[in-house]
């Protein structure tokens, strides 16, 4: 069975919906009925009704003999949108004289002594209009479970003011609202909030009890009227009504009522149309004016660049160390190395540091999580060369407080488009760590229970830079051991100014294959020429 | 791939040099992988350089809590449809996610802190984004491994700032799995090689 939400429809308005109109029927059924209406009843018999066409049948014209001699209850009403039809409990509770001096509900007062006195026939379609706050008591259920919704204030923060206003207003008749004396109104104005509801219900309580508790209403049609102009309805009633919908009624006489809703809204004319499709272009182009005002910013270079002047800037985060087996909690110590030429322009951070993560295994790899940004904004000037890098220095803190050098690394900024070489995860560049190795067994035991760092002094061992006058490096002598990978994810962005560089090529010297080509198609023609001189000649 | 494209001409006019650059920033956080068992969401929320504007989209959202019934994963799928424009390539946006969690006895936890940035490249992109938590005192881990309610920062200063990051002591947390789309426009005009 499909969930009931399904059945709901949903309907554009461009403005407010002041005419819909909805007639609603409601209509008990008796057991004869309830016998006529069968399905097993028209698959067997009576020719002349189709299949389709179930009937209301209607009580007088009833061509079966009644079983019972009390007339059954049959109501039509036709409703507006938020129109407030009192509910029996409604009538019982408002036509006590506590109400009459009250001015928020001396309309409804004087509505529900009105309903006592004429003592008709009972009505049982009532409505629920937004003010009415029914949504709240209706709408905490998203499924059919009754497990209760654990209490969460995290996520109910956004809905809490709203919450408590209409909570506190719902006390009725206790304590006088002091705010706004619109809701006395029928009609929504415009501060209303998000969505509009509006019920309309039947009280199915049995006869003799109607207007006791509110225990029987049900909501036979839930309209829901958003900014946005979109009305959800619940059931759908323009469908072609095939059957009535069938409710039962829990009360002590379990009778079963069948109800009918129809969408009866008079049809606005032409000219109001036209109307509304010009105001409705109007404010779409105003929509779309302000969404390029907005987006219409004018662009600013950030500082000013000379001719030749390329600017890099570079977003990434270190995002995590892996494979550093013997440290206990870990942090990475980044610094920029510009080489000449280059400088940095305001807003970038040169050198940081990550927060010291503690050392723990996920998958069997020892990994420690950092996600922390940077982001660089560098430029260079003509006379620069080469291209800035990131160093890389990680320590680890022990248990007794100490710092201890487990890696370092240098790392070339990428180029744009550079994606790092990591199949699962891209632009993810991996650095490889390496830290100054102890050669003796009392290093390695100095190192291991006193700690203490081996600082680089020299930090062309991490990187060389670009005016250095030797022409061979060598790092003979210099012991490493390998330690564990740093990840980085980057992304960069270079800006250049191209109008002023010339890259077009200059064509005066076509390329080789060209020349002879040419040169002999020239060749052929000369010689063609001077044949033919010649045989003029003769 | 860089692309360089031909220099516009000289009599260009006025109007195509106020034209603001976009990025379209269509895609998802898909979920999560490598967080203990419980129910999961995630707050996330956009963080622009000044020169930045959201034109359409919310920036700022929280998911559903999504129990994963398969292995530690879990799935929200829950989307990111942003329209910014920019006046400078400085100050790319970054997306700052909260994990949080609330398993069955109704603890509310913070689960991760992650970062990460936008990227910088027009196509889809995969992104993984490596969560850590702050870490207490050995008591107040104990307390919240049975009662719940672990550290928690103050400020989010801490997770985008680089000031005094070197405070903080944490520990690996899971994964949080995004997918994004990413469309630029008008950056070439500006002499933007991406």
């Amino acid at each position: 069975m499909e969930p009931a939400k399904d059945q709901c429809a949903y309907y554009f308005a461009k403005e407010r919906i002041t005419n819909l109109q909805i007639r609603v029927s409601l209509q008990q059924l008796t057991g004869s009925q309830l016998v006529a209406v069968s399905p097993r009843d028209l698959e067997v018999g009576s020719g002349g009704r189709e299949e389709e066409e179930i009937p209301l049948v209607p009580l007088a014209n009833s061509a079966l003999p009644l079983a019972e001699s009390t007339s059954s209850f049959t109501q039509h009403s036709v409703i507006k949108w938020q129109h407030k039809l009192l509910s029996p409990c409604e009538i019982v509770e408002f036509s006590r004289p506590v109400y009459a001096d009250n001015p928020k509900y001396k309309t409804l007062h004087e509505q529900a002594i009105k309903h006592k006195r004429r003592k008709k026939r009972k009505h049982r379609i009532f409505t629920y209009q937004h003010e009415d706050h029914y949504q709240y008591q209706n709408e905490s259920c998203v499924s059919t479970s009754k497990k209760m919704e654990p209490m969460s204030w995290l996520r109910q923060r956004k809905n809490v003011a709203e919450n408590t206003a209409a909570l506190r207003s719902q006390d009725t008749g206790e304590s006088i609202h002091t705010t706004e004396k619109k809701s006395n109104k029928k009609y929504a104005d415009d501060t209303s909030p998000h969505q509009q509801y509006f019920y309309i219900m039947a009280d199915l309580a049995p006869t003799e009890n109607l207007g006791e508790t509110q225990a029987y209403e049900v909501v036979l049609c839930e309209l829901r009227f958003d900014t946005q102009g979109q009305l959800t309805v619940t059931p759908d009633f323009t469908r072609p009504a095939t059957k009535p919908h069938r409710i039962e009624s829990y009360g002590a006489d379990n009778a079963q009522y069948e109800y009918k809703i129809e969408n009866i809204s008079p049809i606005r004319s032409l000219e109001e149309h036209q109307q509304e499709a010009r105001l409705a272009e109007q404010l779409s182009k105003q929509r779309i004016e302000e969404v390029h005002q907005v987006a219409g910013l004018e662009w600013e270079d950030g500082g000013e660049r000379k001719e030749g002047e390329v600017r890099l800037v570079v977003t990434g985060e270190i995002t995590r160390a892996l494979h550093f087996d013997d440290a206990s909690s870990l942090y990475v110590h980044y610094a920029l190395y510009l080489p000449p030429g280059w400088s940095s322009n305001s807003g970038s951070e040169c050198e940081g540091f990550t927060p010291s993560c503690v050392v723990s295994y996920i998958d069997g790899v020892p990994t420690a999580n950092y996600s922390t940004p940077f982001s660089l904004d560098l430029t260079r000037h003509q006379s620069g060369r080469s291209w800035p890098l990131l160093l890389l220095a990680a320590y680890s803190v022990d248990w007794l407080g100490r710092d201890r050098d487990e890696g370092y690394a240098s790392f070339t900024l990428p180029t744009p488009g550079d994606t790092g070489r990591n199949d699962d995860n891209e632009s993810v560049h991996t650095v490889a760590m390496w830290r100054p190795a102890q050669t003796s067994p009392l290093d390695k035991m100095r190192r291991f229970f006193l700690g203490g760092c081996q600082l680089i002094t020299d930090f062309t061992y991490l990187a060389l830079p670009v005016s250095t006058q030797v022409e061979r490096v060598s790092r003979l002598g210099f012991n490493t051991v390998s330690s564990g990978s740093v990840e980085l994810r980057v992304s960069s962005v270079v800006q250049a100014d191209f109008t002023h560089t010339d890259y077009g090529m200059v064509v005066e010297t076509p390329p080789g294959w060209q020349i002879s080509t040419l040169a002999v198609i020239d060749a052929f023609n000369r010689s063609r020429q001077k044949l033919r001189a010649a045989k003029q000649g003769l | 791939m860089v692309s360089f494209s031909p220099p516009p001409s000289f009599q260009v006019k006025k109007s195509v040099w106020t034209l603001m650059a976009e990025v379209h920033i269509i895609g998802q956080l898909s979920g999560t992988s490598g967080f203990p068992c419980a129910s999961l969401f995630c707050k996330w929320s956009l963080q622009l350089g000044g020169g930045w504007k959201v034109v359409e989209g919310v920036s700022e959202g929280q998911t559903q809590a999504d129990q994963s019934d398969t292995g530690n994963t879990s799935t929200w799928c829950h989307p990111i449809d942003l329209h910014l424009s920019t006046r400078g390539i400085q100050g790319w946006p970054r997306l700052l996610l909260q994990v949080y969690r609330q398993d069955d006895l109704g603890r509310v936890d913070l689960c991760g802190y992650g970062v990460t940035h936008v990227p910088t490249r027009p196509g889809h992109h995969t992104l993984v984004c490596h969560t850590w938590r702050p870490v207490g005192t050995f008591g107040e881990e104990v307390r919240r491994a049975f009662l719940g309610g672990g550290p928690q920062l103050l400020s989010t200063e801490f997770i985008h700032s680089s000031l005094e990051r070197y405070r903080l002591h944490t520990i690996a947390a899971g994964l949080v799995h995004l997918e994004l789309g990413i469309i630029l426009r008008n950056f070439e005009k500006y002499g933007v090689i991406y």
